[in-house]
């Protein structure tokens, strides 16, 4: 297992992202990037995993809470990018984590520790040093007991730290307010704005929106 | 961790469980570790079949730990996860089934306790 703590910054190879956030983002932090439908919060994510393999050789895994994987793949893959080919090349493993609200029922105790096993999974499959977990908030919505979950993302966190993996997030402005709790696992806080973002894929996202991006911690 | 990582359990019929006539209950328990909350719900599981469902029910644990790639095939997040496969609609009981009530109603059974 690799130590937390090592010192310094890892560039994201997001060249606006690297610039804003003094030269990357610590190992075993967590950036968050908020912003609503459209913004290209999932696109920076994805964005994100796909430099670290190419660039620096570190595997990634992308958690997705919303879209599935043939619908990722087939999304990002109008805007030039062979997520299919980074899978077969054991660069990326993707999982979706998809529950119906309407077929849950409460019954008792219960830990998230299914959830945990499938990303320790991923992570050992490609040897990941980089994780996205797009919307993970979502549980918040589709899971009963806000206090378990709560606890259980802590424990997550805990869990990428000591890892040592470089942790990317994106969330919905308006579920800022249930991850308070979750700040002290947070370095930074990117707002992706949408009136400002000109979203263009064929040059850098973030250069684009550079300006409305704020560091906020 | 334990030898009962796939535990399957057909109860055997009951005197007065009416043969072929009741449903067929399929129920997979999904536990990640044989933890203490683990080990409860699959008691109370058990507890609860042998109350309601004795011999109509084809019950099966499943340890996502020993059987790795189960927990992302079924689509599990949450430890202890008893799905209802059949018959449909599925359902998803989430916790340690403590209060099979929950359950009784999703299956459509009566309350206990009344007459």
């Amino acid at each position: 297992m690799q130590e937390a703590g090592e010192l310094g910054k890892c560039p994201t190879g997001i060249r606006g992202l690297d610039e804003i956030t003094g030269g990357g983002l610590p190992r075993g932090r967590t950036a968050l990037v908020c912003g609503g439908p459209g913004c290209g919060k999932t696109f920076l994510a994805m964005e994100f995993l796909v430099h670290g393999a190419e660039a620096f050789g570190e595997p990634g895994v992308f958690f997705s809470f919303e879209e599935s994987e043939a619908e990722l793949k087939e999304n990002f893959r109008s805007l030039g990018f062979d997520l299919q080919g980074m899978v077969e090349a054991r660069r990326l493993a993707f999982d979706h984590v998809h529950i119906e609200r309407s077929e849950v029922i409460e019954t008792g105790d219960f830990d998230l520790e299914a959830l945990f096993l499938r990303i320790e999974d991923a992570v050992e499959t490609v040897g990941a040093r980089r994780i996205a977990l797009d919307t993970m908030e979502s549980l918040f919505s589709t899971l009963p007991n806000e206090t378990v979950i709560r606890s259980e993302l802590r424990r997550l966190f805990r869990w990428l730290k000591e890892k040592g993996l470089l942790t990317v997030r994106s969330i919905r402005p308006t579920h800022l307010g249930l991850e308070s709790h979750l700040m002290e696992f947070q370095d930074e806080i990117l707002r992706l704005d949408p009136a400002h973002v000109a979203f263009d894929p064929l040059s850098d996202l973030i250069n684009a929106g550079e300006r409305t991006m704020l560091r906020s911690m | 961790m334990t030898s009962t990582q796939e535990d399957h359990t057909a109860f055997p019929p009951s005197p007065d469980a009416g043969g072929e006539a009741g449903p067929r209950w399929t129920l997979r328990l999904y536990v990640a570790g044989m933890t203490p909350r683990s080990l409860t719900a699959i008691r109370n599981l058990k507890d609860f079949c042998r109350r309601r469902l004795a011999g109509r029910v084809d019950l099966r644990v499943v340890d996502v730990y020993q059987q790795r790639g189960l927990a992302r095939e079924a689509r599990i997040v949450a430890a202890p996860t008893l799905i209802k496969v059949a018959p449909e609609p599925v359902r998803r009981f989430i916790g340690d089934l403590s209060r099979t009530d929950a359950l009784a109603h999703a299956l459509g059974l009566e309350p206990e306790g009344s007459p």
